[in-house]
């Protein structure tokens, strides 16, 4: 469920290859534990298996960070900064999911040019994701079938073998 | 006078807008400090992010143009607790009594589940599904323009258990036109 998640927020849209500042602002005042920048050639990477699905939905990404923090050092107030300072910037409340064991808002700007930030925290980790691009969402259906067969390298599972 | 009428018309057009999807709203609102029930909203705002994709082939588009017309959705799950019977009875007693109307129902040994729809000139603007049993309990409402035989197609890509039920709704359209065909054959 959570690659899937992964997936649709890697395969969202982009254009502008700025990178927004309340999430740099945010980065520098919070160590990161990993942190992961993709660009359209590094995205392919993670596909081992060359799924042609898979490069079709990535197709207009641009440009995607992904900043994963304890959960520690990232209080409830400075969460609720970063959703001020997005709302600041345009960005709309898109999504939302409140569970037992995460939390999780989607922010968006831009309809041809979207960028798209996903803030999830759980008593674990704090997980940053910006998406400048978009992802195809038809091609989700196929591309799950993919993941299924494990023919991705999970960049977040590396992580958690080396700790 | 004039800003009287202007203000109960208002007030009107607001009502007329809340009262749109308010059930499931309710029901959301509700669960929402439960920790036991996972809560999930969509804008419509997320929904116009997909309008702008080009199309592969014709699956896609019909995914897309389902998509495009949908203005938001909302999910209350949890899978383990205890009373989903009565969470599930509660619920389609409470969403079938605010002008929904069913459109499937499947009982089988394990859960319950039922579909329930909204229609306003001719068109569906709601679909509710209301699953419960077997320690489990969801709803799901997605509202907007909803054509049901699109549907499963768009539930393939949410990856949403329980939806496929309605590819039935597509196989019982279909008998019921080629039982037309054999009358029309007869004659």
């Amino acid at each position: 469920m959570k690659n899937v998640l992964l997936c649709i927020f890697l395969s969202i849209s982009i254009h502008s290859l700025a990178q927004n500042r309340a999430v740099t602002e945010f980065r520098e005042t919070h160590e990161a534990a990993l942190s992961l920048y993709f660009y359209p050639s590094t995205l392919r990477m993670i596909n081992l298996e060359r799924n042609m699905e898979f490069d079709e939905m990535i197709r207009d990404i641009k440009k995607a960070r992904f900043f994963k923090m304890d959960s520690g050092a990232v209080h409830n107030e400075d969460i609720l900064k970063l959703d001020n300072r997005l709302r600041e910037e345009g960005f709309e409340e898109v999504m939302f999911m409140k569970s037992k064991d995460m939390d999780l808002k989607v922010w968006g700007v831009g309809k041809r040019n979207p960028v798209l930030i996903i803030i999830s925290k759980s008593d674990a980790d704090v997980m940053l994701l910006e998406v400048n691009g978009m992802i195809n969402i038809a091609k989700i259906p196929k591309l799950t079938e993919s993941f299924n067969q494990n023919s991705f390298l999970d960049v977040l599972n590396l992580y958690e073998k080396k700790n | 006078m004039k800003n009287l009428i202007i203000i109960l018309i208002t007030v009107c057009i607001c009502f007329t807008a809340s009262a749109q999807n308010d059930v499931v709203t309710k029901l959301f609102n509700d669960y929402y400090d439960d920790e036991n029930f996972t809560k999930i909203s969509v804008s419509s705002k997320m929904f116009e992010l997909f309008t702008e994709i080009e199309p592969g082939d014709e699956d896609e588009q019909e995914i897309l143009e389902a998509v495009s017309k949908l203005k938001g959705l909302k999910v209350i799950a949890a899978d383990s607790i205890g009373n989903s019977g009565q969470l599930y009875t509660n619920a389609v007693k409470k969403i079938s009594g605010n002008g929904y109307e069913e459109l499937m129902e499947v009982k089988d040994a394990k859960e319950d589940m039922k579909f329930m729809i909204k229609e306003k000139d001719g068109i569906i603007d709601e679909l509710v599904m209301v699953v419960g049993g077997n320690k489990s309990f969801f709803i799901l409402s997605l509202y907007g323009e909803i054509d049901l035989k699109k549907i499963s197609k768009l539930s393939k890509s949410m990856n949403v258990k329980g939806m496929e039920y309605l590819k039935q709704l597509d196989d019982s359209d279909g008998k019921e036109k080629n039982k037309e065909k054999d009358k029309d054959k007869s004659k």
